[in-house]
């Protein structure tokens, strides 16, 4: 794993960002990324507020850089609005017309991109997220989910070679989100550019090998998603234990190698690990030997916002 | 021309909810209601109190309150909702979309502004009124309601506060300071459709002395079209560009 180097670039890209920053007032929303992207599929992974969203509407030209630029197929998205003959978005808003039928949304959508495509192209748009039954319905009878993927088969339906989603997959139920992962997968195969941005570590592993990661508006880390798994395994995790002899519950869990720091508490203990499952493993055992009574074991800080401010350390 | 129709289409749909029309259709039958209970004689002719109310009610406020609102929201709306990014992610002009919203938006105004002056032709006919100003009624109303929305569509994707501004405008610029300064009447765009539509009523009405009101305007159609669709073009040009340059924040 690279962090902000050449693995945030690749060697075929159809979208380049070049030192991008974007600011609204004081604060920075974006801070000087450098990435690109091309066929395959990318997770644009990062804490809700890390920028990603705004990176995204920079790349489809929604939102003009305050430094660096943006080109899509060499091409300025916002002076060339013929690229997006072969690209499309999928905001996270609920950016759909209540008063439409999912139908009527995917062939306002087909009109607008190529007025030669046919009513096949918006069945098979519709078929393909599985919206066939529900179609003819309005869109603002539709749970959230169904929105969703009303949204992807507007953006499918002209079979574009560059796809931008933002948290698709965001109140789909298990089954339809395996769907639409597999949908994605599928796309990818074929030699479609996918970016998907997401908050969900696990979301972006069933879909990406590649990802860029974005924190407070940076680039985090970037390059294969095993890569970044395998560097996450030496971030120190905090982990809280509630015990009734925190004294003789501490000595015993310092024999341990992936134990690094201990602070004794009133009631516990705080300890520092890089690896939480051989604790867990570690201290029923524990427990039972010393007749300790253990009623809390839980990581303090697990959240991606924090493995990601790791990284970015780790990186300076 | 595929997407301006789409966008001209599905504009429609969006404009004309059924709160909308039963408002707005409650509000265009005022002036028709007024004309049927006010009593001849509280004017010195039939025709007097007949464009009185039709100009005083129908042209002033009717046609401007409607067109203000929808065209304040025609753009506004689909910022507000987020849908804004479907249409400019699109390999499409923005000259499309701006004149596709224009003209659709004008269009839901023209209607209600027509409905309104039929309504009042048909009560002035059933009280036994001579002569036929429907016409000349409709086509001020439709060229009212056309200015309106081409000046207040670029101002409702500009701000948020695009229908305060916009009766702001109609209450103090044309109803106070151009009534004071007649030679600012091409800056009022109802006194520009009565311009154009007053050219078209009979010779019983083009006497009446309410038609002082387009100020230093003359009773000319083509001219009034000239300024409604010059005026039109050229904010439609202008909000292309808007579209073009600003953020869709």
């Amino acid at each position: 794993m690279t962090v902000g180097t050449n693995a945030a670039l690749v060697s075929d890209a159809t979208i380049e960002v070049r030192g991008v920053s974007k600011w609204f007032g004081n604060k920075v929303a974006v801070s000087d990324v450098t990435c690109s992207f091309g066929p395959g599929i990318t997770g644009l992974l990062g804490p809700n507020g890390a920028g990603k969203t705004t990176l995204l509407r920079m790349m489809m030209g929604l939102t003009s850089p305050s430094q660096g630029s943006v080109s899509m197929f060499g091409e300025d998205p916002r002076r060339a609005p013929t690229v997006f003959k072969d690209v499309a978005f999928v905001p996270e808003d609920d950016a759909v017309y209540p008063f439409l039928t999912a139908r009527q949304f995917v062939r306002y959508a087909a009109n607008l991109t190529d007025g030669e495509l046919g009513e096949s192209a918006v069945t098979e748009a519709l078929r393909r997220v599985e919206m066939l039954e529900p179609a003819d319905r309005l869109i603002s009878d539709y749970s959230k989910g169904m929105r969703q993927r009303a949204k992807v088969a507007a953006a499918l339906v002209h079979n574009p070679r560059v796809l931008v989603l933002d948290e698709p997959l965001n109140g789909t139920d298990p089954v339809r989100r395996a769907s639409l992962i597999d949908l994605f997968k599928e796309l990818a195969a074929s030699g479609h550019t996918i970016i998907i941005s997401s908050h969900v570590l696990q979301e972006v592993e069933r879909l990406a090998t590649r990802v860029i990661a974005m924190v407070d508006g940076k680039l985090a880390a970037a390059g294969d998603i095993h890569a970044i798994r395998a560097a996450m395994s030496d971030i120190p995790y905090q982990v809280r234990i509630d015990t009734d002899t925190p004294r003789q519950v501490a000595a015993a869990l310092l024999s341990l190698d992936t134990v690094s720091g201990i602070d004794v508490l009133e009631r516990g203990l705080r300890i520092e690990t890089t690896d939480l499952s051989s604790v867990g493993n570690a201290l029923p055992r524990i427990a039972a030997d010393l007749d300790a009574r253990v009623t809390r074991f839980e990581p303090v800080d697990e959240s991606l916002e924090s493995v990601f401010r790791y990284l970015v350390k780790a990186s300076r | 021309m595929i997407a301006f129709r789409a966008i001209f289409v599905t504009s429609l749909r969006q404009l004309f909810t059924r709160k909308r029309i039963i408002g707005f259709g409650l509000i265009t039958l005022l002036p028709a209601v007024l004309v049927a209970l006010i009593p001849a004689s509280s004017a010195d002719s039939p025709e007097e109190l007949f464009l009185g109310i039709a100009v005083e009610t129908l042209l002033k406020l009717v046609v401007p309150i409607i067109a203000i609102v929808l065209a304040s929201g025609v753009l506004g709306d689909e910022r507000t909702d987020k849908t804004l990014s479907f249409l400019t992610l699109r390999p499409i002009s923005r000259f499309t979309i701006a004149g596709a919203k224009i003209t659709a938006t004008a269009a839901a105004a023209s209607s209600f502004a027509a409905f309104g002056a039929i309504l009042l032709g048909i009560t002035y006919a059933v009280r036994g009124g001579v002569g036929g100003p429907t016409v000349g009624l409709i086509v001020s109303g439709v060229l009212s309601a056309t200015l309106y929305t081409s000046l207040v569509t670029p101002l409702g994707y500009l701000t948020r506060r695009a229908t305060i501004l916009a009766l702001s405008y109609l209450i103090l610029m044309e109803n106070v300071i151009i009534s004071a300064v007649p030679a600012m009447a091409s800056s009022s765009p109802w006194r520009v459709g009565l311009a154009g539509g007053g050219a078209l009523l009979p010779s019983n009405f083009r006497r009446s002395a309410v038609l002082d009101t387009i100020g230093t305007l003359e009773l000319n159609l083509p001219g009034a079209v000239i300024q409604v669709v010059g005026t039109g073009a050229v904010l439609t040009i202008i909000l292309g560009l808007l579209l073009s340059r600003r953020d869709n924040v």
